[in-house]
């Protein structure tokens, strides 16, 4: 007997992180469990309902050993569901030996930080392209051209909505945390 | 040779980096840690896996603890040890800590001297 799949498309941004987590809170609500997400399609296997709480770890792969990092997770009750890019997620069921993520405001302020940092990268080289594609179609317009700047603008304005929303979401635990 | 002032520059050292320094006086794993924070703190501190993760991947590019042994094949849990520039933050720390509690102390006991003599 095989189990039974479903597919569900949903786009979510980078700071709508709660969003997506109460999502996959709900969806195991109804007996729906996420097994993997690729370019935000979202694969789900049904079961018995339960309480589990989903998060999203971000780790880049430079600073850790995967199966070390894996292992402490499963350790907190924590398992492994699946990776996207940076993005690792995890669920856990919410009972009496649940415990959170991070514990505290210090190590969640180091994570936002983390990921900050990585879309600077990104960001350098789309406006980088962008310098490039302007140049080009200055000398040679063409319709194919536009489009392109069209998209590559479009990625670089939701990169600075993203950045700004989590500078806000860093000062805000960065305030919490000093005083 | 430990160099005192760069070791000074990481203080002061937050809760969470105290007791996973404190814990690897002895070689620990990660759970280890975990459950001996939670016995000393009498189940106050309670590491979440990202908070624990993230502290001893910091600590270690510190080189304030140090890989003990490599994971072996059937367990993918590492073992830790503090170095010897982290017993030496450790040392300053404490002398920091045990400063604030001596003065603290002096100073709430003349209080309730001074409090005393009003009434």
């Amino acid at each position: 007997m095989s189990v039974k799949q479903k597919h569900v498309v949903r786009f979510f941004g980078l700071v709508q992180e709660e969003k997506e987590m109460t999502w996959l809170n709900q969806m195991a609500l109804s007996g729906w469990y996420l097994v993997r997400v690729m370019f935000f399609v979202y694969t789900f296997e049904q079961g018995e309902p339960s309480d589990t709480r989903y998060y999203g770890d971000f780790k880049t792969m430079k600073q850790h050993d995967i199966g070390e990092y894996l292992q402490v997770f499963a350790d907190c009750g924590w398992k492994f569901v699946c990776q996207q890019g940076s993005w690792y997620y995890f669920s856990s069921l919410f009972d009496k030996n649940y415990r959170e993520v991070y514990s505290n405001k210090q190590s969640q302020l180091e994570k936002y930080r983390t990921v900050l940092l990585t879309l600077i990268i990104p960001m350098v080289m789309l406006i980088n392209s962008l310098l490039i594609l302007s140049r080009r179609s200055e000398r040679s317009p063409s319709f194919g051209l536009d489009i392109l700047l069209f998209i590559v603008f479009t990625l670089l304005l939701i990169a600075i909505y993203s950045t700004i929303r989590i500078i806000g979401k860093v000062t805000k635990l960065q305030k919490s945390v000093s005083e | 040779m430990i160099d005192v002032e760069s070791v000074k520059k990481l203080m002061p050292l937050t809760e969470t980096s105290f007791y996973v320094l404190i814990s690897l006086l002895e070689p620990l794993h990660g759970y280890g840690i975990m459950q001996k924070v939670e016995q000393l703190s009498k189940g106050r501190i309670l590491f979440g896996p990202g908070t624990l993760y993230g502290a001893m991947n910091n600590l270690q590019s510190l080189g304030l603890i140090h890989l003990y042994t490599e994971a072996g094949d059937q367990d993918r849990r590492k073992v830790y040890l503090i170095t010897e520039k982290g017993n030496t933050l450790l040392r300053l720390e404490m002398a920091r800590l045990e400063e604030m509690l001596k003065n603290a102390r002096a100073l709430i006991h003349k209080a309730e001297r001074g409090e005393g003599n009003e009434c």
